[in-house]
């Protein structure tokens, strides 16, 4: 059998899903059995115009991260569209904007005023922002247009598979890897590395089915290792949680902020978690729920850390 | 009524004001009810007008 080829790429990301991929540590040998690298900016040399001369279909899998922020994603997303036999959202910033996508919550101007005028580090009298083009005496230089609001990588291209997870886990990377080499695919449009429970169903932590008087932060409380966390009254996202992480937060005695986002048929996580958290509040009176939800510092940003531009509402109106 | 509680709270960070989201029961027998309530709800909706974008939105995202 001919070797695998394969493809990673970039695009609005912290580059923490390309570190978990070198993560597979010594397994990123057996990689190289089954596979070549054709194109992987953090790690090889590879230039866009090396990908421009492949023929169409070249790449068997390209695994892309990275949510859409500027017309450079973009290109380069339709890029390796249009060169991959299969490409996969990887992490959850390509598949549901992520932590990038957070930045939905403000305006494009508010964005680009606080990064190149208000911040403490800058001087810039002059007020000036970086321009698409520029002429300079030796031609005319470009640079990506920042657009408005953070998109997913499903909003540009068509996209075969998800793989859920911020980042993916090292472990599900190289399971993945595995059932891709074997040619075993599942049906298009499938999550893959997770499973579709939620993190509740597998988490070990006690339930007794108490309800919150008070929200808090985690460095607020120490937490009994035992008890579930929700109940413990951190905002836990378990309940509306894809499982498959293998409940590293949980375990780490941190509350899950839903990174491998919702199970199939939940349309909005975010919307699922009000329903779920609204349910163990302990409230006698509206007016005591109102207090008691008024502890939740940044319900937004928290129900929606990983997802806002995959989310019903995409962005602050 | 919590959900509503919590929802509205999200809605508010996300920029969509109080004035255009309200819970109301109304019951199929009471069909004079609804259309006061919608016929004011609209009317409200309609003074807010369309979304102002230049109101400061979100509190959020600052965590
Ligand atoms: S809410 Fe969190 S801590 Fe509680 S059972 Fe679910 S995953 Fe475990
Ligand atoms: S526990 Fe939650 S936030 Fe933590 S890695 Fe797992 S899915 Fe992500």
């Amino acid at each position: 059998m001919s070797k695998l080829k394969l493809a990673s790429y970039w695009a609005a990301a912290c580059g923490g899903c390309d570190v978990a991929i070198l993560d597979i540590n010594e397994k990123i040998l057996d990689l190289a059995e089954v596979a070549d690298i054709v194109f992987w900016p953090v790690a090889l040399d590879f230039k866009y115009a090396d990908v421009e001369a492949y023929a169409d279909g070249y790449i068997d899998v390209c695994l892309f991260n990275g949510a859409i922020r500027n017309s450079e994603g973009e290109h380069v997303a339709k890029l390796l569209r249009q060169k991959s036999k299969v490409l996969v959202a990887f992490g959850s910033c390509a598949i549901w904007g992520g932590i990038p996508g957070l930045a939905n919550f403000k305006r494009r101007d508010d964005i680009l005023n606080r990064v190149y005028i208000e911040s403490d580090s800058t001087q810039n009298p002059e007020r000036i922002y970086p321009q698409t083009k520029y002429r300079v005496p030796e031609g005319e230089l470009e640079l990506p247009e920042f657009y408005k609001d953070v998109k997913c990588l499903a909003d540009v291209v068509d996209v075969d598979y998800f793989m859920p997870g911020c980042p993916p886990t090292a472990a599900q990377i190289w399971a993945v890897i595995q059932v891709i080499a074997s040619g075993n695919l599942p049906p298009k449009g499938a999550f893959i590395g997770c499973s579709n429970k939620t993190l509740c169903d597998e988490c070990e932590r006690e339930k007794t089915g108490k309800k919150v008087k008070k929200f808090y932060r985690p460095y607020e409380i120490i937490v009994d290792p035992k008890k579930c966390l929700l109940e413990q009254g951190l905002t836990c996202m378990g309940p509306v949680t894809r499982a498959g992480c293998g409940n590293q937060c949980t375990s780490a005695n941190q509350p899950c902020r839903g990174c491998y986002g919702p199970v199939d048929g939940v349309i909005d996580q975010g919307a699922k978690y009000i329903s779920a958290l609204a349910s163990v509040v302990d409230a006698g009176t509206p007016e005591e729920a109102d207090r008691i939800i008024s502890g939740i510092v940044d319900p937004a940003g928290t129900f929606y850390r990983y997802g806002l531009p995959g989310s019903l509402l995409r962005r602050a109106k | 009524m919590r959900r509503y509680q919590l929802m509205k709270k999200v809605l508010e960070q996300l920029g969509v004001e109080d004035g255009r989201v309200r819970l109301e029961w109304i019951s199929s027998a009471e069909g004079t009810k609804f259309a006061k309530v919608m016929t004011e709800f609209t009317e409200q909706v309609r003074q807010l007008g369309p979304f102002k974008r230049d109101q400061k939105a979100a509190a959020g995202g600052e965590g």
